[in-house]
Order: C-alpha cells, then structure tokens, then sequence
C-alpha cells in the first residue's frame, strides 16, 4: 500500500515537475509581443532583422535592401498590408523618401523608404499601441483643449488661437521641465558606470543587448565628466582605448567635410565584454552636456 | 741523345692552356651565375615588395569596406529607432539622440580614415619588408668579441636581421630606403672581402587619400493628438475644424519655441479641403522649416483624428559615400648592386661604370571592391607589371 502511495506520489511529482517545466516555457512565451507577419517585397534582401527595445518601447525591425521602383515597393505594400486587414492610418513623403503608417489590432507598422545602398532600403519597424499612448502623456494638454474647444462657439478664430496657443506654450515649457528632470524609461548598463546626478534621455536596446545606446544629460562640465569615466571606467574592467577630442581633430580630416565638429570628447573602451564608446559633448539646445554611451558586445 | 719518338709532356702545355681556358670559363660561368642570382634575387624581391604593398592596400581596402558596412547598418538601425513614435513635447528626447549618433558616426568615420592612413602607411612598409628580404642580403654577422661565449656569439644576430628585426626601414619618411653591407669573408681570404654592397627600395605607392562623407536624414516620427476633442466634427464642417488645425500649427510652434527651435512653421502652400469633417486635412508644403541641420515637416493635421508628422534630422556624416581615389597601384624598383663580388675563390671586380646596378621593376595593382556607398570587400592584388 505504502508502495503504491509512494508510486502515487511519485507519479504526481514527475508530473508537477513536467507541468512546471511546461510553464517556464510557456509564461515567458505567452508574455512575450508576439508581432503579426508581414509581407516581404518580393526579392528583397534582409539585412538586419530582430527585436528592438526604445525606452522601454519594445519593436519588432526589419531591414531590406532590393533593386526595384519606390512606386512598386509602395504600391506592394499599400496593397498587401490592406489585403491582411492593415489599415493605412498615414503616407508621408519627405525628400526622397516615403514613410507608411499602418495599424492592425493594437499594432502599429512603420515604413520607411530611402535610397542607401544604391539601392532602395525599406525600414519595417512594428510597435504596440499600448506604447504609443503611452508616449502620448500630455493629459492636461488635452483636457485645457477640450475645455477651450468647448466654448470655441463664442470665440472669434483670432481668440481661439490665441487661447490654443497659450495652452500649448505652457504646456510645452512644463514638458520640458519634466523631461529633462526625469529618467526616460529604459534600463542603464549594469558594467558601465552612471555619471552621478545624470538624467537619462534615451535608451535603446537591440540584438538582444549585444548593441546598446543611451544618452544621459548632466551640469557638470565636459572635463569633470571624462575624469569620471577615466576613473571609474577601469574598475569595470574597460581600459582606454583611444581619445579623439573633437576639437584637435587633424586639419587633413576637417578639411573633407564642410560642417564644424562637435564639442567634446569621445573616450574609447575595450574590455572583455565588448567595446564602448563614451561621448561627452554639448549643444547650443541642450541645457547642460549630453553623455552617450554606446556599448557592442563582442 | 734525343729520343725523337719520346715527346712526353707534348700536351702537357696544351692540357694547361684547356685547363687555364676551363677555369677561366669556370669563373666566368660563376660569376655570370652569381650575377644572374643576383638578378634573380633583385626581380623577386621587386616582385614580392609590390605584390605585398599591394596586399596591405587590399586588406586596408577590405576592412574600409567592411567598416562602412557597419556604419550603414548602424545608420539604419538609428533610422528604424527614430520610427517609434513619440509626442512632439518628448522632442528633446529625441534631439538628443540625434546630437549623440551624429558625434559617433562622425568618431567612426574618423576611426575609418585613421585606419586607412595608417593601413596605407603599413602597406608601403609591407612592401620595403618584403623586398629586402627578398634581396638576397647575405651579411654575416660580426666575430666573436673578446670575452663573448661561443653560445651568445650563435645567437646574436647579423646587422642586417638587426635592421628588419627592429623594422628601421620604417623609420625613414622618403620613399627611398637604401642598405649598405659588406660581404662575408669565407674560405681563408685574407683581407676585405669587398665592401659598398648596397640594396635600394624604392617604393612608389599612394598616401591614403582621404574619404567622402555622406550625409543622411533621420526621419523622426512624430504622434499628437487628436487636436482638439473629436466631438465637435461629429456635427459638421465648420469652424472649429479649422481653428483646431490651425491651434495646432500654432502648436507646433509654441513647443518648438518652448524647447529652443527657431519659432517658424512653413505654411506657404496651406490646402485645406473637407472631404468629411472627420477628414479634414491640413497640407504644408515638405519644403519644411530647416534650422541648423534639422528640418520639420509638419505635413498632416487631420480634425478628430491622430496627426503624424515627421522631424528631419541631417547628420552631417553618417557613412563613407566613397574614397577619394580608388584602385591604388604600387610599383617597388629593387636595386642591387656588388661591386666587387667575392665568389669564394677570389675578388672579382665588375664595378658598374655607371654607378647603376642590377634593377628590377614591378608593379602591382588593387582592385575590385568598393568602399563607398554599396561596400563590396572583393578587393584583390595582382602584379600588373612584372620584373623580368
């Protein structure tokens, strides 16, 4: 009897142990985005394809190079997305490029049009909408124009504007405050140091972490940020690899191009881990100096 | 008595003359044979010098190409994280990011041409290696000093692997390197064995010449709205749809101002048709507003519906667009020469009137590839002009 309690539970525990196994498969299956299909033009050759991660934004990206017409690419996807039940929310042509807007479902799909390559390049990048009206946070914004939009009956066009505008200057000079007193969404590099006080403006992740990009914004000075680095940089495990200070550039390389270099530094990283690439610089629109970070795994 | 039918020795003389006759044909042979060597030697070297100056403008060529691969694929994966949407007000976000790609493309297209100097400098470097060694140098090494074992004297090393150890020949900056030894005295020979033996390199080959760079747009997508509440263009066409698209003109420019951008909205071509009120659209010409690199085009305002726009922003130097000269050839001229050549059984003297010596020439060319805008790493070597 005991025996057969024993196989009993014996039994039950191989079982609790497959279905748990089961579950890790699947919770983490089942919590991932999982992106629609979408058409490729046909003949088109993939060139990088994988998940993108943009302040927390998760993507899906696809790039493709082929020899053939804007007018055929654009047409092929009008045609096919439609034909899977994408609607075309948006088409927009700026120079020399095309940019299609579509949804389906809580998913958005952006493409993008330019000549790279000596060939056409098409750009698919797929996003949830729960993420874009996640970005999309001026909720005073829209309740002042309601509001005003309400009462726009009584008001001449001239006051109407006026009124509008208001609302939007306050609104943006609020969002420009918040957005550069707080973090982005997104995650920093656990093996590259944090410049103290720093704010970090953008994050993006690709190639499941082996390339990574963030942007931090400081007061201090340019010289007190690369000491930083220089010192904190080692007990990482990153040497110094090179420094190319833009300014001392050599002429023979100013000369090629027309356009001024940038302030700042750049300080060069090798570890055992990857590559990584400091850049301290500063910008007549950017209040303070801007720190970039872009890491390569190896 | 003289035994007239006993003429021993008769072609003693004659054997003497043929035998004197052979050894000088013996010299003569050798000597054109050390001579010819020497001319062997000499085109082998030239061979080899511009064959591997060659290799090093391959493989620098190689790598540039490979380099720009990375850059555009880093430009396009820049492109696809500018297509993510975000509200205008989150705009300097994304100036950021725009600030931070240009400074590191511009890094990696400095690191690039750095690259490409310094592979341009090694290839002629390569080159002169190659065709010393394969000059035939045979310099001994000097005797054992007083005092030296004869394990230490085994081990060190001649002038000449001295030289190419410690790689001198890249030392000099002309184009001309020249190497001055003496000959090995061997066999017994008393005295100089000759001296004023010399190999001279010259390599003819390009300095880097430098890259062109390209410069390309980010297009930012751009989410707002909808501007102003929706219910109103359920009714009709009216009023209020147009001054929701001009409210939100004006707050394009209220947060461009707020944020630091010159306040300006291109509005030149402005059409406005009413298919139906909930497609009210708001065209602006794409010429755009361009401030200090970046454009914006505010392009669609739709009454109740979700407005995208696009932000153009010019990065000076996103990737190679091309060399500034392509195919790059190198021509390597060997000249040896021995004045007194020691042949081991004694000192011959051929000095060249002419202060010359034995010249060889060859040239070599790289070709195939492409470092500009569609890079292909199928650049090959190949000797266009072969010493003879």
């Amino acid at each position: 009897m005991k025996e057969r309690n024993r196989q009993k539970f014996g039994l039950s525990a191989k079982g609790l142990i497959f279905l748990l196994f089961l579950l890790s498969i699947f919770i983490p299956l089942a919590q991932a985005v999982s992106w629609k299909e979408l058409p490729v033009f046909p003949q088109a050759r993939l060139i990088k394809q994988g998940e993108i991660i943009r302040n927390n934004q998760p993507g899906q990206m696809s790039i493709y190079s082929v020899q053939a017409k804007r007018r055929e690419i654009i047409e092929f996807y009008k045609q096919e997305l439609v034909r899977f039940g994408w609607k075309l929310e948006q088409e927009l042509a700026p120079k020399e490029m095309n940019v299609l807007l579509f949804s389906l479902e809580g998913q958005q799909v952006s493409i993008m049009l330019q000549k790279v390559l000596s060939e056409m390049c098409i750009s698919v990048l797929q996003t949830k909408n729960d993420a874009l009206s996640n970005e999309n946070n001026c909720p005073e914004c829209q309740e002042k124009l309601k509001a005003l939009a309400k009462e726009s009956g009584t008001l001449s066009p001239q006051e109407y504007q006026a009124k509008a505008q208001e609302i939007y200057q306050e609104m943006a000079a609020k969002k420009k405050d918040a957005l550069l007193k707080n973090d982005s969404p997104g995650e920093d590099l656990e093996f590259v140091p944090r410049y103290p006080k720093a704010i970090r403006v953008s994050s993006v992740k690709m190639d499941d972490g082996k390339k990574v990009t963030l942007a931090y914004l400081s007061q201090d000075t340019e010289d007190k940020i690369a000491d930083f680095y220089l010192q904190f940089m080692g007990a990482e495990g990153w040497s110094l690899d090179r420094m190319v200070d833009f300014q001392n550039m050599p002429e023979d390389f100013l000369k090629a191009f027309k356009s001024a270099p940038p302030q700042g530094k750049s300080l060069i990283f090798k570890g055992p881990l990857g590559r990584c690439m400091i850049i301290i610089t500063t910008n007549s629109r950017i209040d303070g100096v801007l720190i970039g970070v872009r890491y390569n795994a190896k | 008595m003289i035994n007239w039918f006993k003429r021993r020795g008769q072609i003693a003389s004659f054997m003497i003359a043929v035998i004197v006759i052979l050894l000088i044909g013996l010299m003569v042979t050798v000597n054109l044979g050390k001579v010819a060597m020497n001319k062997t030697h000499s085109a082998n070297a030239a061979d080899a010098g511009a064959l591997a100056g060659s290799s090093g403008y391959n493989s620098t060529l190689n790598n540039l190409a490979y380099q720009n691969f990375l850059m555009i694929t880093a430009y396009l994966a820049e492109q696809i994280a500018f297509l993510f949407p975000m509200t205008i007000c989150k705009e300097p976000w994304r100036y950021a990011e725009y600030i931070f790609y240009s400074a590191a493309a511009l890094i990696d297209f400095y690191l690039a041409w750095d690259a490409g100097n310094e592979g341009y400098i090694a290839a002629r470097n390569s080159a002169r290696q190659l065709a010393l060694v394969n000059s035939g140098i045979d310099q001994p090494k000097a005797g054992r000093e007083t005092g030296e074992s004869y394990n230490d004297w085994l081990i060190k090393k001649s002038s000449f692997e001295e030289y190419m150890d410690n790689n001198d020949y890249e030392q000099d900056d002309s184009s001309t390197i020249y190497y001055n030894w003496t000959d090995r005295v061997k066999y017994g020979q008393t005295g100089s064995s000759g001296g004023d033996n010399q190999v001279k390199v010259d390599v003819d080959g390009p300095d880097f010449p430098g890259l062109y760079p390209m410069s390309m747009p980010l297009v930012g997508i751009y989410y707002d709205g909808p501007f102003p509440p929706f219910e109103i263009c359920g009714v009709t066409c009216s009023l209020p749809c147009f001054k929701a698209i001009t409210a939100y003109a004006n707050c394009l420019l209220a947060v461009k101002s707020a944020v630091g951008l010159p306040a300006a909205v291109n509005t030149r071509e402005v059409k406005i048709g009413c298919i139906s009120c909930m497609n009210w659209v708001m065209w602006i010409s794409p010429a755009g507003v361009s401030y200090g690199g970046a454009i914006f085009l505010p392009s669609f305002a739709a009454c109740g519906m979700p407005v995208w726009n696009i932000g153009t922003y010019i990065v000076p130097i996103a990737y190679i667009a091309d060399i500034v000269e392509d195919d790059p050839e190198i021509e390597v001229t060997v000249t040896k020469k021995e004045p007194r050549i020691n042949l081991g059984l004694w000192r011959m003297n051929y000095d060249d009137p002419s202060g010359g010596g034995i010249v060889s020439q060859s040239k070599a060319k790289t070709s195939g590839g492409r470092v500009g805008v569609s890079p292909k790493q199928s650049y090959d070597s190949y000797l266009i002009e072969v010493s003879k």
